[in-house]
């Protein structure tokens, strides 16, 4: 189990786990979340936290695993903890993906694009900007390993430009499908 | 003004030849005749801005050729009465 430090006490809320370990036990590298609600008992994913100020004061957010992504694990590992912890805005390019992709928010608490009915393309291309640019966390990216990706598209245009510029944003998890919509492979790649 | 289509709503035409065509600005394009609706994937490119359609996706892969090649069609002239470049994939 990590070594914690806990700051001082607020009142409201669990306190924040801050993780200084060094080192997971390996048998803990597959399976972070559940082992994570078992070495901190009454924490789970919502959990409301407090956050203490080095000047005094704190401030109050919801329990993720985002901030156990510091754990100098294997680069590979600390992107799928990521992914598993922050994982919010989903975005798509190429035949097919856009099912894949909607299917995958909806299963996992994602949220993709949506514009009014009424948007031209050129109010398209300006919400992807603000929706890539609003993003946080590790994003997930559909896109279609037979076809490949549009190079025009808004993901290569404005999208992942708008994603690598914002520091708010730690990784991009890539899921590649086949024709039939089916991921036959997901590569996570962190900031 | 066209003389076979007329707009019915947002980003929707209707062809005086009996199909509907609807692009979705969240990604998509319905074209709708008395057989039911075909989902036709599109994105938009971002420079200019102008949509691009995917002719090998959505219920179009499951028909043959010819047929998904005429609803292809039928769905550029759509959505360029709408006002949009389009282009296809």
């Amino acid at each position: 189990m990590p070594v914690l430090a806990q700051s001082q006490a607020c009142s409201g809320c669990l306190p924040e786990i801050v993780v200084t370990a060094t080192r997971l036990p390996s048998s803990s590298f597959d399976n972070w979340q559940s082992f994570a609600t078992t070495w901190w008992p009454g924490y789970s994913f919502g959990t409301c936290i407090y956050q203490s100020f080095a000047g005094g004061g704190c401030g109050a957010g919801r329990w993720a695993l985002a901030s156990l992504a510091v754990v100098p694990l294997a680069v590979g590992k600390l992107g799928a903890i990521a992914a598993e912890a922050t994982t919010t805005s989903v975005f798509w390019s190429g035949p097919g993906t856009q099912a894949a992709a909607e299917s995958w928010a909806a299963a996992n608490g994602g949220s993709t694009l949506s514009v009014a009915a009424g948007a031209t393309p050129a109010e398209v291309t300006a919400a992807s900007a603000n929706f890539a640019a609003s993003a946080s966390g590790n994003v997930v990216v559909f896109q279609n390993a037979a076809q490949g990706v549009a190079v025009g598209g808004t993901w290569a245009q404005t999208e992942f430009g708008a994603l690598m510029a914002n520091p708010s944003v730690t990784g991009i998890t890539y899921n590649l499908i086949d024709n039939t919509g089916a991921t036959i492979c997901t590569i996570v790649c962190p900031k | 003004m066209s003389a076979e289509f007329r707009s019915i709503g947002p980003n929707s035409a209707a062809s005086n030849k009996g199909f509907t065509v609807t692009w979705r600005p969240s990604g998509g394009v319905d074209y709708t005749d008395a057989g039911g609706t075909v989902r036709i994937d599109s994105e938009v490119l971002a420079k200019p801005p102008r949509i691009l359609v995917y002719p090998k996706s959505g219920g179009l892969r499951t028909m043959d050729d010819a047929r998904a090649e005429e609803i292809l069609k039928d769905v550029i002239r759509a959505v360029e009465y709408l006002g949009h470049q389009v282009e296809r994939w």
